[in-house]
């Protein structure tokens, strides 16, 4: 047993990220680790790579107790991962990157035509096409990733954690990254396999462990499981049950998209009612952050919009505000809020432009609307004035809201809202979604979290690598379903 | 915690640390003045209080400007040069007979311009702010020694060159034009909505972007700014020496730069004012004066003016990181 963990417990504000795990990890095993966003996979691998603490619980590490207090001591150890998205020095070259940190020197001059030629043997015994003098940022992500790889097996890697590796790679990359795995695994290295592509699972691992909500459900050989069996033990059948959606009457259509293309998406149609909840699944990747950043002008697109029966000018976030478009982006910290200012003045940004006179901003008139938003949204906060990095992460998700239902948007795009929010908050933005429904509003609403958006959409869209593979309507749907057509 | 419960919480801390940081700095200011007045039979004298203001004035000016696009996390290098190189064209002008408004009004216009291109490279280029306003300083200077041969442009004495040795009781009148520019700036920057989006860009741009701020304006609006209050300084320079001078303002973006900073700009971006520039550019130019009148060597002035600005943005560092 090269690994072992025992009753590995975690918790954050409002979360209980890992529930008492147990996980064992053969030598020369590559054991696929599959779950929902959200199920507790991304905290578990920090935690093997030393970035997190676990609250609680034992780590064995070739039968030796193992304390992983930092990431220098899981790559001591031998633990080291390869993330979706690449982590490299691009200015540097291949052979700089292999061997960073471990440079050969002698009297701290670095011999780098040694290093260069030593980089190239590895890399034509992997049997890659890469030279290692090339700059990293010239090749493409897929060889980037290979680098990755290599830069691991290079310090003598005994477990390796591939984290979603195939989420950005083209279908001729991830066959190469395979092809490697398969080498490797020949020569002794042992793979943790992160994944959600069932193609990948049943081609490469042969033991299998599925999370859900934390929680460890099912560890077992792959040759014992089949496609349906792990997707229903991923599904769950605990839907929300403290969640009442009301039904609402569902009033003309308030958007129509047709035909929409651009980076990440292809061919993407659907209409939305005024007083509709319209649900978007998927998984990474599958195009639908990019499809709303599209339709709120941030992004160019080709296609036809057409709002309350005028085709809408695509042509910048502004024309998009003035049509009454708003969009909640994902990450909420980077793209919705000026951290370092107060709620007030984030509640009330979108809405210069409009509420100020000749340019002068009336103090009485920001304060007031904040206020109302603060009363309407029962953001939690002493102060107005306080700067909204402070709030926690769920009022910081209702001052977004907030600032928008200040502009008076009838379009509302939330995307992934209710990430890193305890249960109490995203029960309070799932009535807010009810207030704006009330009010005739439009949502679309982004979100992996498959019981989430079963339960509260009326009717769902489910993407695939950037198209829509079909359009349910959740309460007749098994979530079976929904994840076989998204999962492919 | 319930909202009632919230709503009774004070406050106290948050808030206070960063008003006690402006009034640290007036306290500051006060104590240096009390200490200076006991210490020498000079300092609390109408002349030299008069020329302590007089001395702070253009500093002041370019400082205000600077803020405007320290706040927005870029920089302006080039406010020295452009206040050489509008100084000569003014005198320039006056020298060939274009009556004086005309070329008062020319040479802010030339600021502008400067300010414009800045605003171009750095918006429309992408150059960062650093690199592009470090070209202008370069071209600038470069202008206005060509424009002069090197040489001083005599400016003819009138109610121009004298305006910069009146005064309103003891307050001169280049402190005044310093508080009038200060007065449109916080005006400009606190109470209307252009000065919400350049603290918007300045705190995270992608945020501001998608709430419909147009950034592009931002910029424009900022480099602007700072160009015309370096015009003006450069106006006021010249009329105080009463000759253009094409090395004038050699430095003055440095001190620009100071001034904000120990007023509480911070160089990442979205915090930053008006009122805390004009202390910092009080304080600075305090340090100078009151080195004169204790006969202390005045190369002492700037090491005292470098560990300053090291200790006030090591202590707001720290208060931000008791903070957060």
């Amino acid at each position: 047993m090269l690994l072992e963990l025992r009753e590995i417990d975690k918790r954050f504000p409002g979360t209980h990220a890992l529930k008492s795990i147990n996980l064992a990890v053969e030598q020369g095993s590559v054991h696929a680790i599959v779950g929902e966003n959200g199920a507790g996979k991304s905290t578990l691998i920090k935690i093997l790579t030393g970035v997190y603490r676990r609250d609680s619980g034992q780590i064995l590490f070739d039968g030796q107790a193992a304390e992983l207090e930092s990431p220098l001591q899981a790559q001591k150890l031998g633990i080291d991962a390869v993330h979706q998205e690449v982590v490299v020095c691009r200015s540097l070259s291949v052979a700089e990157n292999l061997f960073l940190g471990i440079e050969r020197s002698k009297a701290g001059l670095v011999n780098q035509r040694q290093m260069d030629a030593e980089a190239q043997a590895f890399l034509d015994d992997l049997g890659f096409n890469i030279s290692a003098r090339s700059p990293l940022s010239q090749l493409s992500v897929g060889q980037q990733q290979l680098v990755v790889c290599a830069k691991a097996v290079l310090r003598g890697t005994r477990l390796l954690i591939l984290d979603e590796p195939t989420a950005f790679l083209s279908t001729q990359e991830a066959e190469q990254l395979e092809k490697l795995i398969r080498r490797l695994h020949v020569q002794g290295t042992t793979f943790v396999y992160i994944s959600h592509r069932m193609e990948e699972i049943f081609n490469l691992s042969d033991t299998v462990t599925v999370l859900r909500d934390g929680a460890v459900v099912h560890s077992g050989p792959t040759a014992g499981v089949t496609r349906e069996r792990l997707v229903s033990l991923m599904a769950g059948r605990d839907i929300e049950q403290f969640y009442h959606k009301e039904q609402m009457p569902r009033g003309g259509p308030l958007l129509s998209a047709a035909h929409l293309s651009g980076k990440g998406f292809d061919d993407v149609s659907f209409t939305v009612h005024q007083g509709e909840i319209l649900g978007f699944f998927g998984l990474v990747g599958a195009g639908r952050s990019e499809v709303m950043m599209s339709i709120a002008g941030a992004r160019p697109f080709s296609g036809e919009l057409i709002k309350a029966g005028r085709k809408l000018n695509t042509s910048g976030v502004k024309a998009a505000l003035r049509d009454g478009v708003a969009l909640i982006p994902e990450d909420r910290r980077n793209q919705s809020l000026c951290l370092s200012q107060s709620i007030k003045f984030n509640l009330n940004l979108p809405t210069y432009d409009r509420d100020s006179r000749g340019g002068f901003v009336s103090d009485a008139e920001e304060q007031r609307s904040a206020q109302v938003q603060r009363d309407s949204l029962q953001i939690k906060t002493p102060s107005l004035e306080m700067p909204v990095r402070k709030l926690s992460g769920g009022n910081q998700q209702k001052v977004v809201i907030g600032k928008w239902l200040n502009h008076g948007a009838d379009l509302f795009m939330f995307d992934e809202p209710t990430t890193g929010v305890d249960i109490p908050t995203k029960l309070e933005i799932y009535r807010l979604f009810s207030t704006l429904v009330k009010q005739n509003k439009a949502i679309l609403l982004v979100s992996s979290y498959l019981p989430e958006v079963m339960a509260i959409s009326d009717r769902l869209i489910i993407m695939r690598r950037g198209r829509v593979v079909g359009e349910v309507d959740p309460a007749v749907t098994s979530p079976e379903e929904i994840l076989r057509l998204a999962l492919g | 915690m319930s909202l009632t419960e919230a709503k009774a919480l004070k406050p106290r801390r948050q808030l206070d640390l960063k008003a006690l940081m402006q009034l640290s700095l007036v306290a500051l200011l006060l104590v240096v003045w009390t200490a200076l007045s006991l210490s020498t039979s000079t300092f609390a004298t109408e002349g030299n209080i008069t020329n302590l203001l007089r001395q702070t004035a253009i500093g002041g000016v370019l400082a205000i400007g600077q803020t405007f696009v320290i706040i927005t996390a870029g920089i302006d290098l080039s406010v020295g040069s452009l206040v050489a190189v509008t100084g000569v064209s003014l005198a320039l002008m006056v020298s060939h007979g274009v009556p004086l408004p005309l070329a008062i009004l020319g040479a802010l216009l030339i600021g502008m311009v400067a300010g414009m291109i800045n605003a171009f490279a750095i918006h429309r280029m992408g150059l960062p702010p650093f690199i592009a306003t470090l070209a202008m300083l370069s071209v600038a200077r470069g202008s206005a020694l060509l424009l002069t041969g090197g040489q001083s442009i005599s400016m003819p004495t009138s109610g121009f060159t004298r305006f910069s040795t009146t005064s309103v009781w003891i307050v001169p009148s280049l402190f005044l034009v310093l508080l009038l520019v200060a007065a449109i700036g916080w005006v400009l920057l606190h109470r209307t909505r252009w000065g919400r989006y350049v603290f918007a860009y300045g705190s995270n741009k992608e945020a501001a972007r998608l709430s419909g701020v147009n950034i592009g304006g931002v910029v424009f609006f900022v480099y602007g700014f700072s160009a015309l209050c370096a015009a003006i300084g450069g106006i006021l320079v010249v009329s105080r020496i009463g000759v253009g001078v094409p090395t004038a303002g050699t430095g003055y973006e440095l001190d620009s730069i100071a001034a904000s900073v120990i007023g509480g700009a911070s160089l990442f971006g979205g915090e930053g004012g008006v009122f805390g520039t004009i202390l910092g550019a009080l304080l600075i130019t305090t340090i100078s004066n009151g080195a004169n009148l204790l006969n202390v060597d005045p190369f002492w002035q700037q090491i005292i003016t470098g560990l300053l600005i090291a200790v006030i943005v090591f202590l707001d560092q720290w208060r931000k990181r008791r903070e957060g």
